[in-house]
């Protein structure tokens, strides 16, 4: 399977996982519909596994180099985290938020195909491509519905009250992420060893990687100090997102990145 | 005593607190971000140089022994000192990773590692901030900042703490080993060709380094991708590109289209040389890929046929002109995996055939020899093979610290489930102020034990809201 088939691809899974969105609300009228959430969910993901593992088979690589591809994984992980919380918090909001913002980024691979390539440097070919990708992207995915969580906490306090509820989902989140985001920094630095000699080359990359790393650690510190301190906590916790974003696609523009072993 | 210490506090918590009054906070924790960072730049200013660079074993040793120690001893002999304590606290820490923060941002912001030719950029140090003045002292005082945290909580060791210490220690050995342990590390280049036994390296600054090893290379060995067409638009001199239709890998017998021709590759040889106006294969310095093609014009019908080549260092490249500003063209082949077959010779007498691939180093006489680059005007015919020899006696200091925080990160992520509850419990309730705020929550540490300790269980409750109190109030003046 190859990109050519994305565009369908896209349309039924964005339509099921539309249709499991319907359900997961409709449940609050008729409870029995939740099945149809699961249900349609489960499809859409189904889905778009079968069409990972296609374009896995026929490129002879991990679909993992090109941003395009990254993109592609980061679709696959924020249903799946939504869908998680769902189940675990009873938050049918972050399900449909999360599904929203992998319909946004698959929606670009559709509109912005980019010439995807079959070949793959030497330097990517290690054991640790497949974790180091995989981990950073779910972390990614994560501390963007963290993100999301933070709006909406800084819109209910703005409202009035900040909601327990909503700040707990926060801090789960950024745990989880900050834990991904660990792992994915050293496994790169341990493959960064083996493929270019050092673990640690100040390239572009890894220094706005640490500095995502740093600023989700300084939103740790804000929470465990101070937790009377909502606003600044949730503010740069939306803020940290910015930082991340540039880490994973705005680093290509910089001019610092000019010659960075990261850019594809 | 105490109680006027609240009672105080409670006090002044209507004005603002002076700054470098104690208990310090958040204020004193900025002013001293800003000054480590001033006076990294007008050190940077006053001493133009090439950067800064650790010095070497034993001194390096010395540094981090001093730092370790240090930090022991005030917190052994002064536990009870506002600023030994509050060094210990997340104020001081903010403040240290803001420093860090603003300086590794610098680095995220400027080109590093070429002068940028505005001066003032250039001798304030933006353009080499990994060896300046201000990312060497935001660095040393976060580390500082960090031992004195990470000492505290250890005095006494409690089990309780264990994901905190993984996590905090571990990544101050990562760093203290990192940029301690820079000092000892080397990197050489050995520029190999074939049949000659080189025992010597040249790091960045040119000069020769003699190595406890040997290499002599057998052969250098690259196998590429398939190389692949598309279209050539002469007047951008850019292939045109819509979709990975577009693009394609050259193969006997696959058909297609693009930009109105179909196609059809009719032979392929990946090495070849020209023979009058056709190729034929061959194995030899120099052959390069080339392709038999068919184009039909998908409307007129009008046919072409001829042969495409990307050429190599002794063979033109040839396109197949289609019509007015239309060419196909072939792409250069991207390596796929490239390695140099070496005997290698040791002091202590070994003698063995070894290869060296990217991505595989080889390990010898305490040094890692990696397959670093090759002449690439002429590709898999490189007749040289460069090898980059790298001896980090340091970095199973700084192992260990990575395998301390991936145990740290599984903590985090455990802790996950369950840490926004417990932190939120102490938003949750009337008072959005809660006088239970701990000046020293203890982060990371298990469920269920944050509500009372002190740094390090070491102070009394009477003590700890005192300071608890000061800590709310600064906040608030920042």
């Amino acid at each position: 399977m190859t990109w050519s088939a994305f565009p369908a691809v896209f349309a039924v899974s964005a339509g099921l996982w539309g249709a499991a969105v319907a359900g997961v609300y409709l449940a609050r009228l008729k409870p029995r519909a939740e099945i149809m959430g699961h249900l349609f969910f489960w499809a859409g993901m189904a889905v778009l596994t079968i069409f990972i593992l296609g374009l896995w088979g026929s490129l002879d690589r991990p679909p993992m180099r090109t941003l395009g591809e990254t993109r592609l994984w980061y679709g696959f992980f924020m249903p799946l985290i939504g869908y998680l919380t769902w189940r675990r918090w009873k938050l049918s909001w972050v399900l449909a938020y999360s599904i929203l913002m992998a319909v946004v980024f698959l929606g670009i691979n559709v509109l912005n195909p980019d010439v995807h390539d079959r070949a793959l440097m030497p330097a990517l070919q290690s054991v640790w491509f497949v974790p180091h990708v995989i981990v950073y992207i779910f972390a990614y995915a994560l501390l963007a519905v963290s993100a999301i969580v933070a709006v909406k906490a800084l819109y209910e306090g703005r409202r009035g009250q900040f909601r327990v509820k909503t700040i707990t989902l926060a801090d789960n989140m950024v745990y989880i992420g900050f834990a991904f985001l660990t792992l994915g920094l050293i496994f790169g630095a341990i493959w960064g060893k083996e493929a270019w000699g050092h673990y640690w080359n100040w390239d572009p990359k890894e220094v706005w990687a640490l500095l995502t790393w740093i600023v989700y650690l300084a939103y740790i510190h804000i929470r465990a100090h101070r937790p009377d301190l909502v606003r600044p906590a949730m503010w740069t916790l939306a803020a940290a997102f910015v930082v991340l974003m540039v880490c994973w696609f705005g680093v290509n523009y910089l001019p610092s990145a000019q010659g960075s072993i990261h850019t594809y | 005593m105490e109680s006027k210490t609240n009672g105080e506090n409670n006090l002044r918590k209507k004005k603002r607190k002076p700054v470098w009054v104690f208990p310090w906070g958040y204020p004193e924790a900025f002013l001293i971000m800003a000054a480590v960072l001033l006076v990294g730049f007008a050190m940077e200013w006053v001493t133009p140089g090439d950067g800064l660079s650790a010095p070497a074993w034993p001194w390096n040793g010395v540094i981090g022994a001093a730092l370790i120690l240090g930090a022991l001893i005030l917190q052994l002999a002064l536990p009870k000192n506002p600023v030994v304590r509050w060094l210990s606290q997340v104020p001081a820490s903010m403040g240290a990773i803001a420093a860090v923060t603003l300086s590794v941002l610098l680095m995220g912001l400027f080109l590093q590692g070429q002068p940028s030719g505005i001066s003032w950029i250039d001798r304030l140090g933006l353009t080499r901030m990994a060896t300046s003045w201000p990312f060497l002292l935001s660095i040393s005082w976060f580390l500082f900042v960090l031992a004195m945290t990470t000492v505290r909580r250890s005095i006494p060791l409690r089990g309780r703490n264990i994901g905190f210490l993984l996590n905090h220690l571990g990544l101050w050995i990562v760093i203290a080993g990192g940029i301690l342990g820079s000092g000892d590390l080397q990197r050489v280049t050995m520029t190999l060709s074939d049949g000659q036994t080189v025992w010597y390296g040249t790091d960045r600054d040119g000069r020769t380094v003699e190595l406890p090893l040997a290499l002599e290379l057998q052969r250098f060995h690259m196998e590429e991708y398939p190389p692949k067409m598309g279209m050539l638009d002469h007047d951008t001199g850019s292939l045109i590109i819509r979709g990975e239709q577009d693009l394609v890998e050259v193969e006997r017998g696959r058909t297609g289209y693009m930009s109105g021709w179909n196609y059809e590759i009719l032979r392929f040889f990946s090495e070849s040389a020209r023979i009058d106006d056709r190729f034929e294969p061959i194995h030899d310095i120099g052959a390069a890929p080339a392709a038999q093609i068919r184009a039909v014009h998908a409307e007129r019908g009008d046919t072409v046929v001829g042969w495409i080549t990307c050429g190599s260092f002794n063979m033109r490249h040839q396109f197949l002109e289609l019509e007015e500003g239309r060419a196909m063209a072939m792409t250069v082949p991207q390596s796929k995996r490239y390695m140099s077959l070496a005997r290698l010779y040791t002091q202590s007498g070994d003698n063995r055939m070894i290869d060296i691939e990217v991505n595989h180093p080889y390990s010898a006489e305490g040094w890692k020899l990696y397959q670093f680059s090759y002449d690439d005007r002429f590709g898999k015919w490189s007749p040289i093979s460069i090898i980059e020899a790298v001896r980090d006696p340091w970095l199973p200091v700084v192992y260990t610290g990575f395998i301390m925080m991936l145990l740290g990160a599984v903590y985090l992520f455990w802790l996950g489930k369950d840490i926004g509850t417990e932190l939120t419990q102490k938003t949750d309730g009337e008072d959005w102020n809660p006088g239970a705020t701990d000046g020293q929550v203890a982060l990371d540490s298990p469920p269920g034990s944050t509500e009372t300790s002190g740094p390090a269980g070491t102070s009394g409750s009477t003590e700890t809201s005192g300071q608890a109190a000061g800590t709310r109030q600064e906040t608030e003046v920042s």
